[in-house]
């Protein structure tokens, strides 16, 4: 079917719509005490988000290449996370990481351009995950009642990134500050994690937005 | 619940993973030369030990890596753990061998 099929119908293409469009009611909700909300709770959109990962000598090639292209590189230590967001790379696996930046640019062919020369694989999973940001001092009672993981503070620091289930859902959850905590999910969850995570947040008020 | 020593991740419920099966089994050392006979004894006979057995998990919900478990079949504990190709049987001491892990498999 030629790709063009819909724009010779004078069919505008869609632009790029987040899963929990609609699903955010932005404002205050659930009990908060004298200190206002507990958590507040955003969502990431849109992101790039394109995982690389080799094999063997490979791996050594395509950590320097993305040092090289991105200017970062990644995190050797299981579980880490390194960047200011722009980008973030995350370890999701044993030679496998997931980068992740605000959509600014074609992600993925910048990897693929720099990477797979020196045979890394390189996927996009931008279109597939939904990311929100939880940010508050109740973030980690939160992260407590969904995730069966330390989440003391002297547990799991800035800069740690797991991935486990959260709410019974395939969940990597990455530490950015002592309070601040990224959450990506499979896109076709967000609501259902969106609505236990803001069932959870309830208790302590949180700030939609 | 079983926890199991993943050798990326450290201690995780057995809910994040995937059992796969028997780590004893060995495939055929040549598969196109082996018998139907010996097929059959690789896909479907399995020893149902009493006491400790070492099988592959799968870390399904985390990093996705093979693990290697020393299991007790009678009391459920996790005797040892390690990666695919390690011998639980020779180290016994599976919690020792994460730093290894981690380092052998960076590079």
């Amino acid at each position: 079917m030629p790709d063009s099929s819909t724009e010779a119908a004078g069919v505008a293409p869609l632009g790029r719509q987040s899963a929990l469009s609609g699903m955010i009611r932005p404002g205050d909700h659930g009990a908060a005490d004298y200190r206002g909300p507990g958590v507040t709770i955003t969502e990431r959109h849109p992101l790039s988000m394109v995982q690389i990962e080799a094999r063997g000598p490979e791996v050594a090639v395509m950590l320097e290449a993305s040092n090289a292209v991105l200017g970062l590189r990644p995190p050797q230590a299981p579980n880490t996370s390194v960047g200011d967001g722009h980008p973030r790379i995350l370890w999701t696996g044993p030679n496998r990481w997931l980068v992740v930046e605000p959509e600014s640019r074609d992600l993925d062919t910048v990897l693929q351009d720099a990477l797979i020369p020196g045979g890394a694989a390189v996927v996009d999973l931008g279109h597939g995950r939904a990311s929100l940001r939880l940010s508050g001092r109740s973030v980690r009672q939160i992260l407590m009642k969904g995730a069966g993981l330390d989440w003391h503070v002297r547990a799991f620091t800035p800069g740690m990134c797991a991935q486990t289930t959260m709410f019974h859902l395939p969940a990597l959850i990455d530490c950015r500050d002592e309070s601040t905590f990224d959450i990506y999910v499979a896109r076709g969850f967000a609501v259902s994690f969106l609505e236990s995570v803001t069932q959870a947040a309830a208790e302590y008020g949180y700030r939609l937005g | 619940m079983i926890r199991i020593n993943c050798p990326y991740c450290g201690l995780r419920g057995h809910d994040e993973f995937s059992y796969i099966g028997d780590a004893t089994k060995q495939r055929p050392a040549s598969p196109a030369d082996a018998t139907a006979a010996e097929w059959h004894d690789f896909v479907y006979i399995r020893d149902n030990p009493r006491g400790p057995h070492q099988e592959i998990w799968q870390h399904i919900q985390g990093c996705r890596a093979f693990v290697r478990v020393l299991r007790n079949t009678l009391t459920h504990e996790v005797l040892a753990t390690g990666l695919p190709q390690d011998d639980l049987l020779a180290g016994a001491s599976g919690p020792a061998k994460t730093e290894e892990a981690k380092t052998g498999e960076a590079s």
